[in-house]
């Protein structure tokens, strides 16, 4: 059983957290509000889907798809992740190999290791980031269409201060 | 008489700067993308953000396969470049348009056919190569991420994570590793910037 708030660091914690935590707490009731999350330690590996109603972040080693649509899933540094994940909003800074669905933010890190197609809203990849996969930007029909069609502004538009760096030679082979 | 107020400088010792520059060519480039709402296209790095969101809000889909980054990784553990080409497994005619930025400028001659070969399997008929290449000259000594503004601007951003060795290839010997495309457009600017639009028959 995965604890709220807690970090599993391996499997005799679990055990024992879990035993401690039925004999002798009574769990007191959480605001609706608060964002709980859960983080699977470097030292664990999980087999299977999860479907989550908190955020969570895998440290560990995970194989499996992850189906928690109002909740943030992060993959931590040391973190290895295979399996289709949907989620609120996604942080990448470790292995993942996998697709991605989200309807608000995909985060990659310069420490990830990704691989795998991206469905999302917005996106931020920063330099460095090992990436190999296709993004597909959600947007309002019209959008595309708009933005294909922009056109670009006049050499005289630029600023003044770097007028070296226009073209000087064009060659049109064009038929 | 000078003033003495003003400084004089002296640039002939001035390493070349990257300097910004309005593409011709991605205006281009994206003209004739623009008219396929399924268009596809690939870019084979360095990864950056800014071009990312560019083409991810201007084609059906952008696919990144970052190999700046594989070939500095495969050239630290000493594995043959020939390794790299794995990583584009994609199947034939998949793509509508591939972008090269500099990259080529990082290959050998062969390993520069070979690539070239690969994009024309990987491009349907009619799709289009972007190629970015720079003058000997104003080759910057570090790798730089041409990055897209508005406007089809382009700033220059140092990735000191990468080493990698440069070639130059002039523009005769680029034309002929280009054989198998037809060149559409190339522009030459003056910060050293060469643009080269290929297409395939």
């Amino acid at each position: 059983m995965l604890k709220k708030g807690k970090k599993i660091e391996d499997n005799s914690s679990v055990a024992y957290d879990t035993v401690t935590e039925q004999k002798t707490i009574t769990p007191a009731p959480r605001p609706e509000a608060r964002a709980e999350s859960t983080t699977i330690g470097e030292q664990i590996t999980i087999e299977g889907n999860i479907r989550g109603g908190e955020h969570l972040v895998i440290e560990g080693s995970m194989k499996g798809n992850v189906e928690m649509e109002k909740h943030n899933f992060t993959v931590g540094s040391k973190g290895r992740v295979e399996g289709e994940i949907n989620a609120q909003n996604i942080k990448i800074s470790g292995q993942m190999i996998g697709n991605i669905k989200t309807q608000g933010k995909v985060e990659i890190t310069k420490e990830a290791d990704f691989m795998g197609d991206i469905r999302a809203k917005r996106i931020s990849v920063e330099d460095g980031a090992y990436f190999k996969g296709s993004i597909e930007l959600d947007q309002e029909p019209h959008r595309k269409t708009a933005l294909a069609g922009k056109s670009t502004p006049t050499p005289a538009a630029q600023p003044a201060n770097k007028p070296n760096s226009q073209t000087a030679k064009e060659d049109d082979k064009e038929n | 008489m000078a003033n003495p107020t003003v400084p004089v400088y002296d640039y002939s010792h001035a390493e070349p700067s990257l300097a910004d520059y309005t593409s011709m060519l991605l205006k281009k480039y994206f003209e004739k993308l623009g008219r396929s709402s399924t268009a596809q296209v690939l870019d084979v790095g360095p990864v950056c953000e800014e071009n990312i969101i560019f083409f991810a809000q201007r084609v059906k889909r952008f696919h990144v396969c970052d190999l700046f980054l594989r070939l500095n990784r495969n050239r630290r553990k000493g594995l043959p470049v020939n390794k790299l080409w794995e990583f584009l497994d994609y199947p034939p005619h998949r793509f509508d348009g591939i972008n090269l930025w500099d990259f080529i400028d990082h290959l050998t001659n062969d390993e520069v056919g070979r690539l070239v070969h690969l994009c024309h399997t990987l491009l349907k008929p009619r799709g289009m190569m972007m190629i970015t290449s720079f003058e000997k000259q104003w080759a910057p000594p570090q790798i730089h991420t041409f990055v897209m503004r508005d406007g089809f601007q382009i700033t220059f951003r140092l990735q000191d994570h990468l080493d990698l060795p440069r070639h130059y290839y002039s523009n005769r010997i680029l034309t002929a590793m280009l054989s198998d495309f037809q060149t559409v457009k190339s522009f030459i600017y003056r910060n050293g910037v060469r643009e080269f639009l290929c297409r395939r028959d």
